[in-house]
């Protein structure tokens, strides 16, 4: 049954959303009309894939957007980063402070100065300050946006891999909304020696992430799988070189999310016979 | 008609085929074809029709699927791909939003792709505002080369200068190391590669700085930007595109926001 073109079934976590969008415009009006007070209206924080295993180290790489877009004022940016393990319970904070015109590229181990599980998720929020306040406010809300650098280590015959952030953490649960998701991307698998999918949850409560792989030409289901992934954690989908040696020609992918949540799009992970691994979002 | 196009650049200079990939359920109930074209300094060189297959998932090609030998193509060269009704050479309306994967392919096999929008195909005698970049996400430099690539596409009629970019180069701590220039040819890619930037600076490789930003502002074209790293060693190669100054200002969708910004960029510039 359907309200206003949506399942009712989904109406809780939409519900629950929209009073937290709703909470997010109220604090970002008060922080436009006294930034003095409040600080300036931001968007985020924004969640990323960290990895620091055998493969890969993770830097993250910041700078001082205001300078960029707003210039001839003087700003600063306190980027705060919290990192979180695998199963989503917290390993440490820092912040990055960035001044007029300057940027920072910094190792996140570095930067919550704690050791960090093999994987995990890290949020980043900006929290800038401006000798023009009310200028800087009157552009409405900024997004300190970052990128995030897998470095290789040890024998990895890779070059370092980027990938962007515009997703949000969701300090709230999002209740059972399914939602499928077909990205636009393609795979050959037919060289890879395994294929990686990192799968961040986001949000509060567990969810249940479903990988369907199909043939790209005829639609057929070639492959399910399902991971567990704990709230706040980070889940992965090895596919390891038999499984793939029994898949024919490009394929293509559904994500089943049993919840709404904001990131929906899993980190994927190439390896090569040679030790060469590429990665990118989907 | 509001008419849109992929764009990629030929990474032949890395090593690298290109291709794409775009989801066929658009396509569906419709007969299309994928029309590409490379263009080599500036003007269309080759063009290729393919014809999608109505009931597949994803239309996966790689620039030899057209007759686009990789020997044939220039270091600068950029492939424009339009989606058109078959039979005409307009495209099919209702689209709706449309995102394609551009692929990138050593020969040893290695893979490295970008999933990115369509890029809209402005008319002749549009206005394009500058672009502002910046670069601030660099790799070791003594085990990697990084470039940003700038590819661009816009009406032929309207020449073949598309503007020119200042690069600005600072130190991590926003220190102004130099500033250089780079002309830019409409419907080509532009390379600014790290080490040559920093080399015309007069900041050399032994130069102790943790790092640098590269803010490039100027060009009168549409513009897909990204940054490859690249191992001297292997090629292996990491890419990423750019975020545009709307992920950080959200409300440049806003006239009045937009102008007020611009118009400080401009005073500044």
């Amino acid at each position: 049954m359907n309200f206003r073109g949506r399942p009712v079934s989904h109406l809780p976590a939409r519900g629950f959303i929209a009073a937290a969008h709703w909470c997010d415009r109220a604090a970002t009006s008060v922080r436009k009309r006294f930034p003095e007070w409040f600080g300036l209206p931001v968007l985020g924080p924004y969640v990323q894939l960290y990895r620091h295993d055998a493969t890969f180290d993770t830097e993250v790489s910041f700078f001082n957007y205001l300078s960029t877009f707003v210039p001839g004022i003087e700003h600063h940016i306190d980027y705060r980063v919290g990192c979180l393990d695998r199963h989503g319970r917290k390993l440490g904070s820092g912040v990055v402070s960035v001044g007029p015109g300057a940027s920072a590229q910094v190792p996140l181990r570095q930067i919550v100065a704690r050791e960090l599980d093999a994987y995990g998720l890290f949020h980043v929020i900006a929290r800038p300050r401006s000798n023009d306040v009310k200028f800087v406010a009157s552009i409405g809300e900024t997004t300190g946006q970052f990128m995030t650098l897998f470095t290789p280590v040890g024998p990895a015959m890779a070059a370092p891999q980027i990938v962007h952030s515009h997703k949000a953490f969701q300090h709230i649960p999002i209740f059972w909304s399914p939602i499928t998701r077909s990205p636009h991307v393609s795979e050959d698998v037919s060289q890879l020696q395994e294929l990686e999918f990192y799968v961040l949850n986001p949000q509060a409560l567990r969810l249940t992430f479903g990988l369907t792989v199909r043939d790209c030409s005829s639609a057929a289901v070639l492959l399910q799988r399902v991971v567990q992934v704990p709230g706040h954690g980070v889940g992965v989908l090895h596919l390891d070189q038999p499984t793939l040696s029994k898949l024919t020609g490009p394929v293509c992918f559904d994500y089943d999310f049993d919840r709404q949540v904001s990131h929906r799009k899993p980190i994927l992970f190439r390896r090569y016979p040679d030790g060469v691994v590429t990665c990118n979002h989907t | 008609m509001f008419e849109r196009c992929f764009i990629f650049p030929g990474l032949k200079s890395l090593g690298y085929e290109s291709g794409m990939s775009m989801p066929c359920p658009v396509t569906r109930a419709r007969r299309i074809d994928l029309q590409i074209s490379r263009y080599h300094e500036g003007a269309v060189a080759a063009q290729a029709r393919l014809e999608i297959p109505p009931d597949c998932l994803q239309f996966r090609t790689w620039q030899s699927n057209w007759n686009c030998d990789l020997k044939a193509c220039g270091p600068l060269d950029i492939f424009v791909a339009r989606i058109v009704a078959r039979g005409t050479d307009e495209e099919p309306p209702g689209l709706g939003e449309l995102e394609a994967q551009m692929l990138f392919r050593h020969s040893f096999g290695w893979t490295s792709s970008l999933l990115t929008g369509f890029v809209p195909l402005r008319p002749p005698g549009y206005k394009f505002a500058s672009i502002i970049h910046t670069g601030h996400y660099f790799a070791d430099r003594s085990a990697y080369s990084s470039s940003t690539i700038f590819t661009n596409v816009r009406s032929p009629a309207d020449g073949p200068a598309a503007g020119r970019f200042s690069v600005t180069v600072q130190s991590r701590d926003g220190t102004q190391l130099g500033q250089i220039e780079r002309q830019i040819v409409a419907n080509s890619a532009l390379v600014v590669a790290l080490d040559d930037v920093l080399d015309e600076c007069g900041v050399g490789k032994a130069t102790p700085h943790e790092g640098f930003n590269l803010t490039f502002v100027g060009g009168r074209s549409q513009f897909s930007i990204m940054t490859v790293f690249q191992r001297r060693d292997n090629g292996a190669i990491g890419l990423e595109h750019s975020l545009a100054p709307l992920y950080y200002i959200p409300q440049l969708r806003d006239a009045a926001v937009r102008s007020r910004v611009y118009g400080r960029i401009g005073s500044k510039a």
